[in-house]
């Protein structure tokens, strides 16, 4: 990796983090940002847009990966590991950037958006009056694709494996598009109809970038191609190995590193500490029929009360029990927006954590 | 009519005829398929939540630009910085920067989404209503930056039809509700530059003297997160495409239907039904083609969408009654026809149906002129009355359809008859039945060709549509748009082809002059003996009428004078 793109990677995920603090906000529009993104100036319009996204992207990964040994925690978002977890990064950043953008290109935030110059052949005016303009999505795939694509510059194993995985993601926010269409022929037939796509909820693609996740294949970088992982002693030729990962699937170049112990130089905080459940408390906490019987949703039930020996007794720590009184907000009578009143109860809740030993 | 074009043309012109109309049906396809853009876009807008906390109705809220209001990103932001529901006004400005409205748009259609989230302590109530106040306003000046004047202010209410296919608990938080899209409005016209939509949701219905709170609005709508409203228009270019395509065709059909009447007028008796039809559908054809919305560009005039519609209406309702009438006329069964009144079951049903389609697209659209937010479809009533309707024009669809069936069935029916008698029948006779078989079978196989043609690409256009793909746009050609122009086109070939293939002949035109005025008594006989003996269930050689059909007794003259003119 060439000394600029580690250096531009470094700003990126600078202005990440200065966008989570207020005060560095007004930094970031300083005419010295111009440099922040990727080196080139024409992004920066969009700077707001990918920092949003960013950091729905990791609220969204925090949540899919709550009740896993890795759990997506913040200081991991830019370090360089290799392994199957940086796939889920870089898929959910690029997903997250490309919602994003799509998102404020339908809200008119920026001046380019509505016509795709590409495809009209002329930006505004003619070819806008002419044939509309494309797809919001296919602009936010576009420049998430141009701005996530251009941090990885470098023929490097990893950014050839982050290109694949940002390609993965922008795959999985097409996959959960959805369609509407609208009839307005005569007397409001059918016989004209218009439709578009519409970017799922977050969730949703949240949702699929974890069952991708489940499904990761590891590869092996190779003459700056990416084949599938432990060829050296296939009894498969190459080329037959590898068309079994394509380009919706998520790949990673090592074995998963051990989750249990905290290694922050490649982003891993380790168990101890964590919340976990078992059954009973899965069974109290909801009606164990709300929790969906797919395996791959964070909300599966197998998942969630497994979670206590997946986090803790696979790592050889002890569950410590306690009784924690929370207060919350309940009763509450809600306007559709904002307007609140609530009650606040309080109530005695289990919370069993991971202990290490000793 | 007996002689037309068609049964004297020799192959080769016949040729040549259908070439030429296959050129122009192909030139069509191709305009539509390769010029034309889609027919119309679809443009989504999110709605920016400006904050008014005068809840001040008059001022206009504009998104972005240097007169951008005040905003919050979130609603959450909102709840931490004490705004409250009512402050808050989605603000729309369409189109998208930096493009402008232009008058080829013709129409705008806007649908409203909200997205609304699952929350267990926010959960949407049953059958949820939404109640919206809607100000829409238009500005012509460069980059919107002058004054918005208002054109409605309107205050809706909706039914949300919405589904949540996750089980309702705590971890399905996040997830959205699944709502169907709301029709907004529907604007006739594009006349202005920018349009502004600032959409609020209220929370108190006010009554206006006693300043009192009459009762709670939007109360379980649950947490909506986001609003936008999609907006539709018809390209700007399918516009011009399609308006040079009427501007061509209209003189096409307006000489091809002069020619037609001339023909008639030199006929020595008064056209007949069939006649008289054939230049009803040239004529509404023609208005159809009649470019009017070309004014469209210099004029404001909303009410052109209304006028569409009736012209298309009238145009396949003529259609429709012209095909009944043919299929009739070509019966060969020797009853009293060339009267309308005999087709009344027929017809009637047919102007039944499209009566109501007519009510129902004059009460929708013509409400829509002074009120774009109104949908007969909106209100509990409205629907009901719009669903008699569209069922009352359904079963009449269904009767004529049946009614149609049975009249072509009768026709073979016969066809199948006179096939078998055709080797014992007077050479004259056995030419004019050939003539009107070859005639009606040509009829029928280009109808039948010109209906399935516009099934198939209808079906295959809205597959197209509806399947959509992703991936760069590899094909060009624009299947929707090639569909209409290529469907309208045809329309017109047929009308066409049935304006130059069923004129009068000029080759029996001296047998003509006499043929249909006549009673027909000298050649009764003659006739009636040859029916007896070929067809003995037809009984109406006695037929005293001497209807100037292909079905009256007059038919064996003519015919007798055709051949002794060959």
């Amino acid at each position: 990796m060439d000394v600029f793109t580690k250096f531009v990677r470094h700003l990126l995920l600078l202005v990440v983090l200065l966008v989570n603090v207020p005060i560095f906000q007004a930094i970031i529009w300083s005419p010295a940002s111009n440099v922040l993104l990727a080196g080139s100036k024409r992004h920066i319009t969009y700077i707001d847009s990918v920092s949003a996204g960013i950091q729905n992207a990791v609220k969204e990964c925090q949540f899919q990966f709550k009740w896993d040994k890795w759990n997506c925690p913040e200081v991991s978002v830019f370090t360089n590991t290799q392994a199957n977890v940086r796939c889920v990064h870089s898929s959910h950043r690029v997903c997250g950037v490309m919602y994003s953008l799509t998102k404020n290109c339908s809200q008119g935030a920026f001046d380019d958006c509505g016509c795709d110059k590409r495809r009209n052949g002329n930006s505004g005016g003619e070819g806008w009056t002419w044939g509309g303009c494309s797809d919001n999505v296919r602009f936010g795939e576009r420049m998430a694709s141009d701005i996530m694509d251009d941090a990885e510059s470098s023929q490097g194993a990893i950014s050839v494996m982050t290109l694949h995985n940002n390609e993965a993601g922008r795959k999985a926010v097409k996959q959960t598009l959805q369609r509407t269409c609208k009839c307005h022929g005569v007397s409001g037939s059918c016989s004209l109809q218009t439709c578009w796509n519409h970017v799922a909820n977050f969730r949703v693609i949240g949702d699929e970038i974890k069952r991708k996740y489940f499904q990761a294949v590891r590869v092996d970088f190779v003459r700056g191609k990416l084949i599938d992982g432990n060829s050296a002693e296939d009894r498969f030729p190459q080329a037959v190995v590898s068309a079994s990962h394509n380009r919706r699937d998520l790949v990673f170049l090592d074995q998963s590193p051990d989750y249990c112990r905290a290694n922050l130089t490649i982003g891993v905080t380790g168990t101890a500490g964590r919340e976990c459940m078992v059954r009973e408390d899965v069974t109290e906490v909801s009606s164990s029929s709300s929790l969906t019987k797919d395996s791959t949703s964070p909300s599966s039930f197998r998942w969630v009360k497994q979670s206590c020996s997946r986090l803790c007794r696979s790592c050889g720590m002890v569950i410590r029990k306690t009784q924690v009184i929370i207060t919350s907000s309940c009763n509450c009578n809600f306007v559709w927006c904002c307007q609140v009143k609530c009650d606040t109860c309080r109530r005695t809740v289990t919370r069993r954590t991971c202990q290490p030993v000793g | 009519m007996a002689g037309v074009v068609i049964e004297n043309l020799s192959t080769k012109k016949l040729m040549g005829i259908v070439v030429l109309l296959l050129l122009i049906q192909i030139a069509c396809f191709l305009v539509g398929g390769l010029i034309a853009p889609s027919p119309t876009s679809a443009h989504t807008h999110l709605a920016t939540k400006c904050i008014d906390p005068a809840i001040s109705l008059q001022k206009a809220f504009v998104p972005h630009g240097p007169n951008a209001c005040s905003k919050v990103s979130t609603f959450a932001e909102a709840t931490e910085k004490n705004i409250e529901a009512d402050w808050i006004v989605f603000s729309i400005m369409m189109p998208h920067r930096p493009n402008r409205m232009d008058r080829s748009f013709q129409y705008m259609l806007g649908v409203l989404s909200l997205d609304i989230v699952y929350k267990e302590d926010n959960e949407m109530g049953d059958e949820p209503e939404l109640t919206i106040l809607v100000e829409m306003m238009y500005n012509n000046d460069d980059n919107a930056q002058g004054e918005w004047k208002k054109m409605y202010s309107i205050n809706e209410t909706r039914k949300l039809n919405c589904e949540f296919f996750h089980q309702k608990s705590p971890e399905a938080e996040g997830y959205s509700y699944d709502c169907e899209p709301i029709p907004l409005f529907e604007l006739g016209t594009v006349h202005h530059k920018y349009y502004l939509l600032n959409i609020r949701l209220p929370v108190w219905e006010v009554d206006p003297d006693t300043q009192e709170v009459v009762r709670e609005l939007n109360t379980n709508l649950g947490a909506v997160q986001e609003l936008s409203v999609v907006e539709i228009h018809q390209n700007g270019g399918f516009t011009l495409v399609w308006l040079t395509l009427k501007t061509a065709l209209f003189p096409l059909v307006i000489l091809a239907m002069i020619w037609f009447w001339k023909r008639i007028v030199q006929l020595a008796r008064p056209p007949v039904l069939l006649e008289r039809t054939i230049l009803a559908l040239a004529i509404t054809i023609s208005i159809l083609n009649l470019p009017l919305e070309w004014l469209t560009f210099f004029h404001d005039m909303p009410y052109m969408l209304l006028l569409s519609d009736i012209r298309q209406g009238a145009c396949y309702a003529m259609l429709f009654s012209f095909w009944i009438i043919f299929v009739g006329e070509h019966m060969m069964d020797q009853q009293e026809r060339n009267r309308l009144r005999v087709y009344w079951r027929q017809v009637g049903s047919m102007t039944l149906g499209c009566m109501c389609l007519f009510v129902f697209d004059v009460v929708e659209r013509g409400v829509q002129l002074t009120n774009p937010f109104y949908s007969l479809w909106n209100t509990e009533t409205g629907r009901r009355l719009a669903m008699i309707f569209v069922v009352l024009a359904g079963i009449c669809a269904f009767l004529y359809t049946i009614f149609l069936i049975f009249m072509v069935y009768g026709v073979f029916k016969n066809i199948s008859m006179k096939r078998a008698a055709l080797p014992h029948m007077v050479a004259a006779r056995r030419l004019h039945y050939e003539g009107l078989i070859y005639r009606f079978r040509f009829f029928m196989i280009f109808t039948l060709i010109c209906a399935v043609m516009t099934a198939i690409f209808f079906i295959f256009s809205q597959i197209n549509e509806g399947n959509w793909k992703w991936g760069e746009d590899k094909h060009n050609i624009q299947y929707s748009s090639a569909f209409f122009t290529g469907v309208y086109g045809m329309w017109n070939v047929y009308v066409l082809a049935v304006l130059m293939l069923y004129a009068p002949s000029h080759k029996n035109k001296p047998t003509l002059q006499n043929g249909d005025t006549s009673e027909g008594s000298q050649v009764e006989f003659e006739m009636s003996t040859n029916v007896s003996s070929t067809a003995p269930s037809t009984s109406a050689a006695l037929n005293p009428s001497g209807a100037a059909s292909q079905a009256g007794t007059s038919e064996v003259y003519q015919l007798l004078g055709k051949v002794a003119n060959d």
